[in-house]
């Protein structure tokens, strides 16, 4: 019987689901902590407030969580000779997003912040790095 | 890696749509327009007035629920004042550039606003930075600058309000007449009596001429301004002058303060003189420039009178000082940093606001013009020092008062103006 060729080398995508759920899980954190509440819809306020220390440090750690997670998530769908592919969609996505807040544009709420382009760029990358240095667990 | 290309089609959809929402939610939405609320609380009935540049709100118990608004005027405005005496009532002034100036007055008895006054009207001399102070006694001043041709630049001009409300006749503040003249700010003492403030120079950006001037109203059966004006600088080193303001305590004792170069300033005037002290050196920045300066004098409590403080920005950085009537030498107590705008404000902060509670306490708040978090501190004599609470809220263009043990803030955020009344 004819072996998937598609998948016949793929991972398993066990540790990708897991980093990029957790990935997730980890940036609502952010902002149900260190969020003030009605800075953005997402910003609740269910947990008391971060001191003014972990604020600035964490002022791009959710854009560089969404663009690993969501490269690993893909990625598991599409398969790792997609990954390259991935990374510069979600990149591509949350860059656009971030541009489009920038005044002379003005099509998003929110305040541009370059940091924010290399926090992106940041996790894409290391989503990258993840999925092509992850051990080849289930290799057939 | 997902085997099945059904499986994947299925998928890939959700997971798109999943990212796409995740980067809305946590995106902060416009702010809106209702912005640059002013405040300003009375502890003794617990009326508070809220005025927005287009709406202004009453509330008359002590609960935390203010409104519903009422429109004074259907048309915009570009700048806004408003300030309120020990009864209670209020006057709010505001500016459209393109319009004119415009003044209305709640009456706390009444529990009503009076019609909109017009107290200049623009035509082609645009009016802006409006300016008001009511004394705790009752009598007040609005200010403001008109925009005129060259070689005059603009003109200052100012209306007397008497202790029950009557807006006087405009009249022309005197000035240099050829110089760019800044933002007046003026302070009012118990009989009507007032004094403007503002900064002159070749143009706004002078360095090598600038000039803090201060003029005098005297109240009486000829109410006028007294050409008499004071160059409050002259004895100091050129240098770029930013912000200006004045008070008035509820003796009649003037004080004011402006920021200069790196350094911030303040003079004295004895109540019932026209002689103006020599400037007093209040602090010198390091690595920046005060901006945004802010001063509050009480004029409320007799045992607190003429306490006074000033506030200001450098970069993040809410600075404030103290000075005490009563204190050996100048009375001026060193400058304090306060607190810390939230970093994660991008466009830098915007004047803080800043008042007396006329129990020798005061409240300073700060924000800046990008939605970031916003803060507040308290002074209390008792302690004495302040108390700061970093992290109040979301929002910007922040604006506090407090009377008494009662403090009222007033800020934008996404949703609208919110404010709040708290009792520390």
């Amino acid at each position: 019987m004819a072996r998937d060729r598609t998948t016949a080398h793929e991972p398993s995508a066990l540790p990708a689901l897991t980093a990029g759920s957790a990935a997730l899980l980890l940036g609502a954190l952010v902002y149900l902590s260190a969020r003030a509440p009605g800075s953005s819809p997402a910003a609740l306020g269910w947990l008391p407030p971060l001191s003014s220390f972990w604020t600035p440090l964490l002022g791009q750690f959710p854009s560089l969580l969404h663009a690993f997670a969501f490269t690993l998530l893909t990625t598991v769908l599409l398969g790792t000779r997609r990954v390259i592919f991935s990374a510069l969609l979600w990149a591509g996505i949350d860059a656009a997003f971030e541009i489009a807040q920038h005044p002379v544009i003005g099509g998003v709420g929110g305040t541009f912040d370059p940091l924010d382009l290399l926090a992106i760029a940041t996790g894409a990358g290391l989503a990258i790095l993840f999925l092509t240095r992850s051990p080849q667990e289930g290799a057939q | 890696m997902t085997r099945s290309p059904r499986l994947r089609a299925i998928l890939t959809a959700p997971l798109l749509a999943l990212g796409v929402l995740t980067i809305l939610a946590s995106e902060s939405g416009p702010i809106n327009p209702a912005s640059s609320p002013r405040i300003a609380v009375h502890q003794a009935t617990g009326t508070t007035v809220l005025a927005l540049l287009r709406d202004a709100a009453i509330s008359l118990n002590a609960s935390d629920a203010i409104g519903p608004l009422a429109e004074l005027s259907g048309e915009t405005g570009d700048a806004l004042a408003l300030s309120m005496d020990g009864g209670g009532n209020a006057s709010a002034v505001w500016a459209d550039a393109s319009r004119g100036v415009f003044t209305a007055r709640f009456n706390r008895a009444a529990t009503a606003w009076s019609a909109v006054q017009t107290l200049a009207t623009a035509g082609p001399e645009p009016a802006y930075f409006p300016h008001a102070h009511l004394n705790a006694a009752g009598p007040g001043m609005a200010v403001w600058y008109q925009r005129t041709p060259e070689p005059n630049f603009g003109h200052l001009w100012s209306a007397p309000v008497t202790a029950d409300g009557t807006v006087g006749t405009p009249l022309e503040i005197p000035t240099g007449g050829t110089n760019m003249t800044g933002p007046p700010k003026v302070a009012v003492d118990p009989a009507g009596n007032a004094v403007t403030v503002w900064r002159e120079g070749v143009d706004w950006g002078d360095v090598t001429t600038p000039q803090v001037w201060a003029a005098e109203y005297r109240a009486g059966l000829i109410p006028a301004w007294t050409t008499a004006m004071t160059h409050l600088n002259a004895s100091l080193p050129a240098a770029q002058v930013f912000d200006v303001a004045v008070g008035a305590d509820g003796a009649g004792n003037m004080v004011a303060a402006w920021s200069q170069g790196t350094e911030v300033y303040a003079a004295h005037r004895p109540a019932g003189s026209s002689m103006w002290g020599a400037p007093w050196l209040l602090h010198t920045v390091a690595g920046g420039r005060a901006f945004g300066l802010q001063l509050a004098v009480d004029d409320i409590d007799p045992a607190a009178e003429g306490s006074a403080f000033v506030g200001w920005m450098v970069g993040r950085a809410a600075w404030a000082v103290r000075y005490d009537p009563m204190a050996a030498l100048s009375g001026w107590e060193a400058a304090i940093h306060v607190s810390d705008l939230d970093m994660n404000s991008q466009d830098g902060p915007v004047p803080p606001s800043l008042d007396t509670n006329g129990a020798g306490g005061a409240v300073f708040a700060w924000s800046s013009q990008d939605p970031a978090t916003i803060g507040y501190a308290i002074y209390n004599p008792a302690t004495p020092g302040w108390t700061a609470f970093p992290q109040f809220d979301y929002g910007r263009n922040v604006s506090a008062s407090m009377d008494g043990a009662m403090l009222g803030l007033a800020w934008s955020k996404n949703s609208g103006a919110h404010t709040t009344r708290v009792t520390p």
